[in-house]
């Protein structure tokens, strides 16, 4: 009964179930949060109608490798938070991260609604070192962005920018 | 890739109809009908893979990514050719601190920096603004560096160009008297001076309202808030004045400084001078005296004339430590102390007066004052509080050895 309590259910959008140990599930601060307002109620699945099975899956593998790190405050202010300044991503999450666009968007968007921080750090690090050093035609090309600028805009915004270089 | 994502699909969907299956055996709440239900919404998902886009991503991730180019202005003006979402999420980051530099890449034929064309920058900026998405509107700190001559007629007879800033917190203002203005530098009340400041007449300036200025004062010539073109109306709702001095080496013994403030000070809460070192010949290495004379005669003016700021608590940030052999933080308080008493004196204050004036200056050392971030962090730059108490560390363990 005791190891019983250390497990979760969590069902995705596409119905599938995965029985999950605590300590890993806690990683979300919206599962966790969900926990405590579940309680006591053993076998209750907890609907996660956002995210599929298989970026669950990848998820939970993230979640278990960290599930020993410390959590971060649920308070802390994404603003002006020390990670941001560093582009940096670990060893592991690094290896764990190299995956096609889709799932990195996915992931991505499963890691804020989920509200797994350090996740959507690493998911939006990644993105940023795919943009660095790209011109504005070649990062276009590489997510599939359409030009959606008037010719009058683009001109506007060429402008703009004169001014902000240094 | 294609292949072994499909193996793993399967491999779930095995899983999936084990969990039924015992679902089933053990008699559970889902009817058959809800498991067929599963079933189906179970081959959906083997036809639809991950199929995210960036630009599925809400405006507030596409921002989170951007927040890693904060010190990488390159790459945010590339962001912001994009698209229009990018746009919009860059100018934010772009804007929000607004630098003007009046140097250009030419210099003059002393090998100072030519001052750039304002008129052309001022023109420009106008333009922006008219745009709805204003980029003027982002900007939470503007640098004026440096403040001259050129920025006070920048945008003179264009009529509608007024420059403003509504949701401007910092400004920060260098003047710098080590490149020759000459204009900038006429003594205000000469009349052979073809260029005459009376205040209130820089352009740039005229219609922003900053909650906090920074004063960052590399030349003794006048005291800071006597810059020829600050317009009165910039200290309207002024709360905290700062003010950082370096080593001044220009300023002559027994020279005064040119002007006293006679700004309306009205929302002023606090005062603080930062006595920073830029340069390395600092510090118990070069004579102190200008510069803590410069800091005394810049002083004395909001500490006992002004109306508005003689009860306001003033803060003197000092990098002499305790160890340093040739001016501890003591020693330089109380040399800053009696050429305030020296002034004050002299016009005619009582003892008990200057007494209690000058109990609400207090001093902090570098170190000390480096490390209560709470104080300055968003107002000054990380690097550069760093970098003055980092510098003061090295000058004291020199002096010891």
């Amino acid at each position: 009964m005791a190891e019983k309590k250390q497990t979760v259910i969590l069902q995705t959008s596409d119905d599938e179930q995965f029985t999950v140990e605590k300590v890993v599930a806690e990683r979300s601060a919206m599962i966790k949060s969900m926990m405590e307002d579940l309680g006591d109620q053993e076998g209750q699945a907890i609907p996660l109608p956002n995210v599929s099975s298989s970026v669950l899956t990848k998820i939970l593998e993230y979640c278990d490798h960290h599930k020993t790190e410390p959590l971060p405050a649920p308070d802390a202010n994404d603003a002006d938070d020390s990670r941001r300044k560093t582009s940096e991503i670990g060893e592991w999450d690094s290896r764990w991260i190299q995956v096609d666009q889709e799932m990195l968007f996915e992931i991505i968007l499963a890691a804020n609604y989920l509200d797994i921080k350090p996740l959507l750090d690493v998911g939006c690090k990644t993105v940023a070192n795919m943009i660095k050093g790209k011109t504005p035609e070649e990062i276009r090309k590489l997510f599939n962005i359409t030009n959606d600028f008037t010719p009058e805009e683009e001109e506007q915004i060429r402008k703009e920018n004169e001014w902000a270089e240094e | 890739m294609a292949p072994s994502k499909k193996k793993s699909k399967i491999r779930k969907s095995s899983r999936k109809l084990k969990s039924v299956f015992a679902e089933g055996v053990n008699g559970g709440s889902s009817s058959s009908g809800s498991t067929l239900t599963k079933q189906v919404s179970e081959l959906q998902l083997i036809r639809t893979p991950p199929s995210a886009q960036i630009t599925d991503l809400p405006d507030e991730l596409i921002h989170h990514i951007f927040s890693y180019f904060s010190s990488d202005t390159t790459s945010l003006l590339k962001c912001s050719t994009v698209s229009r979402q990018w746009h919009q999420a860059a100018s934010s980051s772009i804007w929000q601190h607004l630098t003007l530099t009046p140097w250009s890449k030419e210099k003059d034929e002393n090998g100072a920096p030519l001052a750039n064309d304002a008129h052309q920058y001022f023109g420009q900026i106008a333009t922006t603004q008219r745009s709805q998405r204003s980029t003027t509107d982002q900007v939470r700190k503007f640098t004026l560096h440096h403040h001259t001559s050129e920025w006070c007629k920048a945008g003179k007879g264009q009529r509608s160009s007024t420059f403003k800033l509504p949701n401007l917190d910092i400004l920060e203002i260098y003047f710098d008297g080590r490149w020759k203005f000459p204009r900038l530098h006429a003594k205000p009340d000469s009349p052979t001076s073809k260029t005459r400041y009376t205040g209130g007449d820089c352009r740039l300036l005229q219609d922003i309202y900053p909650r906090i200025i920074v004063f960052k004062c590399c030349t003794a010539h006048c005291h800071p808030l006597c810059v020829p073109g600050l317009p009165t109306s910039l200290f309207r709702h002024v709360e905290e004045l700062i003010f950082v001095s370096s080593d001044v080496e220009h300023i002559k013994p027994g020279k005064q400084i040119l002007g006293a403030p006679e700004f309306p000070l009205g929302q002023l809460k606090s005062i603080t001078w930062i006595f920073a070192p830029e340069w390395n010949n600092f510090a118990g290495t070069s004579n102190l005296s200008p510069s803590l004379k410069f800091i005394a005669q810049c002083l004395f003016p909001m500490l006992f004339t002004h109306p508005q700021t003689s009860d306001l608590p003033i803060t003197i940030v000092n990098p002499a430590q305790q160890s340093c052999q040739a001016y501890t933080t003591r020693e330089a308080i109380e040399m800053i102390k009696s050429d305030l008493t020296k002034q004050a004196t002299k016009v005619g204050f009582s003892e008990t007066d200057i007494v209690r004036r000058l109990s609400e200056v207090s001093l902090v050392s570098m170190k000390a004052w480096a490390m209560s971030e709470d104080k300055w962090e968003g107002t000054l730059e990380k690097g550069d509080v760093l970098r003055w108490s980092n510098r003061i560390e090295r000058m004291v363990r020199w002096n010891f050895q």
